[in-house]
């Protein structure tokens, strides 16, 4: 029934304030910065696994993401004493591996595709509706499409479902007015959407 | 309501991680095929998403340990300062050259004063040198946007001091 569907992909988290550094995360960042910088080990132990994660969704390459990794607590680390402890610290970590990430990519490939911009998604809308696709074949295709997002959006496809941050979150991690990424995730739910639409004139803009 | 307006209402409630709708667009979409399909569509697609953010993605055996060889020796650079810390500090080192600047200005201005009316040819010249890389990088981002900034102001007053050095001369 509409409007009452029990599905919940994940827990909103917007209350409009930023949520405090953590307490694990606000003593290793206190004792790292008063010198002990063993305790900066506890960091990198709790956001090893989703920032190779991450990395490695936006690059599609391991030994990629495991070099980005490195780069990414090494830049954290010591850029440690600007961060403001009074903002939220899984953002701050996120935008330096989107954005070490990103420079990389670059280098390689200078025309890497922008959030928001066109996204090479499969386009199937011509397909007639006796074609469309069964659940199967709709899974296998939406996560063919997702491996094939640019870096960008792959970037916002991991906060969002991946870490299931909500819009002023990932704004903050990949450096973005809420609003753009607003726009980008509609654009993306959108296209995606085309793997089943048969063209109805009920696409997204 | 039209067919686009309820669309973006799909789209804004997915965001906020909801899954129900607005009654104003409960009562398009019951009315409307076209959007009944388009929302139960962006459902499964969310779900579908939802289900690969959540897929887990094994690291190399290696990597905490590669990461900490990239960080053997290494250290946090430049000084642990809060926003509100370094806020203050700009503030009252903004404050105190505005003081010292008016302080001297009005010195320099009182003896060009004196010297006219004694009819003295030498003055002398106040420096105001207002030297913003002297200042910590944050206090001096405060100075730059405070309006027209302090070596600005510092060099209008030596602009005035210098007409009322021609004055008298």
């Amino acid at each position: 029934m509409i409007g009452s569907e029990s599905q919940r992909p994940f827990v909103a988290v917007s209350s409009g304030r930023p949520e405090p550094v953590g307490a694990a995360d606000r003593d290793a960042i206190a004792r790292t910065l008063a010198g002990e910088t063993a305790a900066f080990e506890e960091i990198v132990r709790r956001y090893e696994r989703p920032i190779f994660a991450h990395l490695l969704r936006m690059t599609k390459s391991r030994e990629d993401a495991e070099d980005l990794a490195q780069e990414t607590f090494l830049r954290a680390l010591r850029g440690l004493g600007r961060f403001d402890s009074g903002q939220p610290f899984k953002p701050w970590l996120y935008r330096i591996a989107t954005n070490a990430a990103l420079t990389e990519l670059r280098k390689r490939k200078p025309n890497v595709v922008a959030l928001g911009e066109e996204m090479e998604i499969e386009d199937v809308r011509t397909e007639s509706a006796a074609r469309r696709l069964d659940g199967e074949r709709f899974r296998e295709r939406l996560a063919r499409a997702v491996a094939d997002l640019p870096a960008e959006s792959a970037a916002l496809f991991n906060l969002r479902y991946g870490e299931e941050l909500p819009i002023e979150r990932i704004a903050q991690a990949l450096g973005r007015r809420p609003g753009a990424v607003a726009v980008a995730l509609h654009r993306l739910r959108g296209r995606l959407r085309a793997l089943l639409s048969g063209g109805d004139g009920h696409e997204m803009r | 309501m039209k067919c686009d307006e309820a669309l973006h209402a799909m789209q804004a409630a997915l965001d906020e991680g909801r899954t129900s709708l607005p009654e104003s667009v409960r009562l398009h979409v019951a009315a409307c095929a076209g959007c009944r399909r388009a929302w139960r569509q962006l459902l499964d697609i969310e779900a579908g998403l939802a289900g690969l953010g959540a897929e887990s993605i094994e690291p190399p055996a290696g990597l905490h340990g590669s990461i900490m060889r990239a960080l053997e020796g290494e250290k946090p650079l430049g000084r642990p300062r809060s926003r509100a810390r370094r806020l203050v500090a700009a503030s009252g080192l903004a404050a105190a050259a505005l003081v010292v600047i008016f302080a001297v200005h009005l010195a320099a201005l009182n003896r060009a004063e004196t010297a006219a009316d004694d009819r003295q040819v030498s003055f002398v010249m106040p420096t105001l040198a207002f030297d913003e890389r002297a200042l910590d990088p944050f206090a001096a981002e405060i100075v730059r946007q405070s309006g027209d900034d302090l070596s600005g102001l510092a060099r209008s007053f030596q602009v005035s001091l210098a007409s009322a050095q021609n004055a008298v001369q």
